[in-house]
């Protein structure tokens, strides 16, 4: 399990996780549903700087930072094999 | 290999994820047949009410127009722009292949918020009004990967073989590509469609930023539950747009062959 399966597992494993992650990254709908007062995720604080405050500016600001994240996480997904198991 | 208490804890364990996924959206079937207009459990009858009353709500109605138009527009040009890309991708060798490949799964990896205030600062910036054409270019963006991802993976199943004895026999390029290589590919461009369409019905995010007046039917739900109007209507809907996207999804999944409709194998 841990020597075999396990390292032949990852890229898919990785590869998976890409879009997992990238979906709760950008995600304000569940958080605004069922996550009650004080939920502020990134994607609640651009939305709100969109639709309500009309903040574009910042909202794009912060909108890079997700940016950023996936491109980070999507290089070390790249070295892991991930993109073949796409 | 595995022991008998092993393989009897994965099967409880797969049997507990899938309740964790799936209760929540069976309770929204039942609180549709709902006769008492408070969410609570047991209900305390069946009533078939709110599906005439949602049916008789204008709102209702043109979001699920819209929703419809949206989706099939959005489906119509992913599967001609994801197609072209595919046969690009797999049939052409050229500087920057793979970034160029990795370029068209990105809408998918992206979060949905860049790809929505991205396109709404584009359309802003050009002086674009939004409209129903800004919704189908937003869901076109994520809807080719599917058809793209799908596409690619039967090219890369299938023989090569078969085109060239096809050109061999005297085919030309177009008698060819209708005869051989179409029907080779036609389950996978199905699929890749019904995936697409399920994906822009559901679809919140994305349209939050590039729909203007418009609602669409996730829009509409979304409003309603935050507003906490019309609870009733909101599970009949839901409801509809689940079993709407479930279908799609289980059809694309048996003509790719098992559950991993939208994945591309590693073979190239």
């Amino acid at each position: 399990m841990r020597d075999i399966v396990l390292p032949l597992a990852l890229p898919g494993v990785a590869a998976g996780s890409i879009f997992t992650f990238s979906l709760t990254l950008g995600d304000y709908i569940t958080p605004i549903l069922v996550g009650g007062a004080g939920s502020s995720f990134i994607g609640n604080v651009v939305y709100a700087n969109v639709g309500i405050a009309n903040n574009i500016p910042f909202a794009a600001a912060l909108a890079t930072v997700p940016v950023a994240i996936m491109a980070v996480y999507l290089l070390i997904a790249q070295r892991l094999g991930a993109f073949e198991a796409l | 290999m595995e022991g008998r208490w092993t393989r009897l804890g994965l099967q409880l364990w797969a049997a507990l994820v899938l309740l964790f996924l799936f209760v929540p959206i069976l309770l929204i079937f039942f609180y549709a047949f709902n006769t008492s207009n408070i969410q609570s459990w047991p209900i305390p009858g069946l009533t078939l009410k709110w599906f005439s009353s949602t049916w008789e709500d204008p709102d209702v109605r043109t979001a699920l127009g819209l929703s419809l138009q949206a989706g099939l527009m959005a489906t119509a040009l992913a599967l001609i722009l994801g197609s072209c890309a595919a046969f690009a991708i797999h049939r052409l060798t050229f500087f920057g292949r793979e970034v160029v490949s990795l370029m068209f799964v990105l809408p998918l990896a992206l979060p949905g918020i860049i790809t929505g205030i991205s396109l709404n600062a584009f359309f802003s910036f050009n002086g674009i009004a939004l409209s129903i054409w800004t919704i189908v270019i937003g869901h076109t963006t994520f809807c080719i990967v599917v058809v793209y991802n799908n596409v690619l993976a039967r090219l890369r199943r299938t023989q090569g073989s078969l085109i060239e004895a096809a050109m061999d026999l005297g085919a030309n390029g177009f008698q060819t590509f209708r005869d051989v290589t179409l029907p080779l590919i036609s389950t996978s461009i199905v699929a890749g469609a019904m995936l697409a369409f399920a994906l822009s019905f559901d679809e919140v995010i994305v349209t939050t930023f590039t729909a203007g007046a418009q609602n669409t039917l996730p829009l509409w739900i979304f409003g309603a539950i935050r507003l906490g109007q019309r609870l009733p209507e909101v599970n009949v809907v839901v409801s509809f747009v689940i079993l709407v996207t479930i279908i799609p999804v289980v059809i694309a999944a048996r003509l790719t062959g098992g559950g991993g409709a939208s994945r591309v194998p590693a073979a190239k």
